[in-house]
C-alpha cells in the first residue's frame, strides 16, 4: 500500500468505515506480532499486548497527526506495551520463542523430511541463541508483509541507516554461532 | 553431518522467515481481536490519559499499601486512581474530584458497570486482556480511558 493509499484508508477507518479498518489489520497485524514475538513474549502477552495495540488505534483514529505511519505508530505502541509486559512483576525475559516443538506440520500435511527438520531445529536454535536486540531485529524484518526501514527505525527506535549494518552483523553472528555450537538439536552422529 | 547457512544475507533471511516465521503466524484469535477492536473506536467521548503506572516507577515505594498496581488517568476535568487488587481480579478507583458517577469497565467481551459511591469511590471486578474505564458523572461527555493490559 503507497502512503497515500494509507492516509485513504485511515481517514475511511476513521469515519466508519470497517472494511478500510480490515485492511489496517491485514496490512500491520504481522508487523506487531513481529514486535511483540521479537520482544520474547509468550503467546499470550504478545496476543494481549497486540490486541492492546489496535485497541489504542482505534482510540486514536481520528487525530492521528501522520495517518500514513500509522504502522509505525501501531507497532511503537506494541514495543511499549512490550516493554511494560516484560516489567511487569519484573517477570523472566523469555529466552526462547517456544519454538523448535512445534517444527512439525499440523492439519494433517505431511511431516517435513527428517533432515530438514533437524536443519530447521539447528536454524532456531541459532535464532534464539542471539543477543535480544538482534532477535527483535530479525523478528520484525521478516514479518508479512515486510516492513519499510523507516517503519523498522521508529519501531525498534534506532536509525535508519543503521539497520543495515545491525543486520549484517546479527546475520554474522548467526553463522558464527551455527558453525561453532556443539548444539544438542544436531543429529548425533552414531558409530557404525 | 554439518549444515551450512547461507552466505547471502538475503537468502539467509529468506530462511529465517520460512523457519521462524512459518513456526509462528499471527494467531487467528488475535486477528479477530484485532478486527474487533474498530467496535471500541471512541467517538463522543473525552479520553483521560494514562498520568501514572506504578509499574514503570523503579523504586518499589510507589505503590501505597496493598495494591499490586496503581494507575492514573487524567483528562482535563476528571482523575481516575485506581489500585489494582489480588492480582488484577479486583480493581479498586475514585474519582477526583469526588464525584458520584457511574464506571463501565469494557474489556472484549465483557462491561461490567458500577455506580460509585457520593465520595466517587468504586470497586469492580477486572480480569486478563486489556481493559479501560467509561465513567459518566451524569454532565457533560462522558471520560474514556486509555485502553491498557494488566
Amino acid at each position: 500500500m503507497s502512503t497515500l493509499e494509507l492516509g485513504h484508508v485511515v481517514g475511511r477507518a476513521a469515519g466508519g468505515d470497517a472494511k478500510a479498518w480490515n485492511e489496517l489489520v491485514q496490512q500491520y497485524s504481522g508487523l506487531v506480532w513481529s514486535v511483540a514475538r521479537g520482544y520474547g513474549l509468550d503467546t499470550a502477552d504478545a496476543a494481549d499486548v497486540v490486541q492492546t495495540s489496535w485497541l489504542r488505534l482505534a482510540e486514536n483514529l481520528a487525530c492521528l497527526r501522520d495517518p500514513d505511519r500509522v504502522g509505525a505508530w501501531l507497532a511503537t505502541t506494541a514495543r511499549r506495551e512490550s516493554l511494560r509486559v516484560l516489567r511487569r512483576g519484573q517477570r523472566q525475559i523469555p529466552s526462547g520463542m517456544d519454538l523448535g516443538e512445534d517444527i512439525t506440520s499440523e492439519d494433517g500435511q505431511p511431516e517435513l523430511p527428517v533432515l530438514r527438520r533437524e536443519r530447521d531445529a539447528a536454524v532456531s536454535h541459532a535464532f534464539q541463541g542471539l543477543p535480544a536486540l538482534c532477535r527483535a531485529l530479525l523478528r520484525v524484518l521478516m514479518s508479512d508483509p515486510a516492513p519499510s526501514y523507516a517503519e523498522v527505525s521508529e519501531v525498534l527506535d534506532m536509525p535508519v541507516g543503521s539497520i543495515g549494518p545491525r543486520r549484517a552483523r546479527c546475520l554474522d553472528r548467526m553463522r558464527t554461532a551455527f558453525e561453532t555450537d556443539d548444539e544438542p538439536n544436531r543429529p548425533i552422529e552414531v558409530a557404525r | 553431518m554439518t549444515f551450512d547457512l547461507p552466505d547471502d544475507d538475503d537468502q539467509l533471511m529468506a530462511e529465517l522467515r520460512e523457519v521462524i516465521g512459518r513456526c509462528d503466524p499471527v494467531p487467528s484469535a488475535v486477528l479477530a481481536a484485532a478486527n474487533e477492536a474498530f467496535v471500541w473506536r471512541t467517538i463522543d467521548s473525552d479520553l483521560a490519559e494514562l498520568a501514572f503506572d506504578s509499574l514503570l516507577e523503579l523504586s518499589s515505594g510507589g505503590v501505597r499499601g496493598t495494591a499490586d498496581r496503581q494507575l492514573t488517568f487524567e483528562s482535563p476535568g476528571l482523575t481516575i486512581e485506581v489500585d489494582m487488587l489480588d492480582g488484577g481480579s479486583q480493581l479498586i478507583g475514585q474519582l477526583v474530584p469526588a464525584q458520584p458517577g457511574a464506571v463501565e469497565v469494557q474489556a472484549s467481551g465483557r462491561t461490567t458497570t458500577v455506580t460509585t459511591d457520593a465520595e466517587g469511590h468504586f470497586t469492580a471486578p477486572a480480569g486478563a486482556g486489556p481493559f479501560r474505564m467509561r465513567v459518566d458523572a451524569g454532565f457533560g461527555p462522558a471520560i474514556v480511558t486509555e485502553w491498557i493490559t494488566l
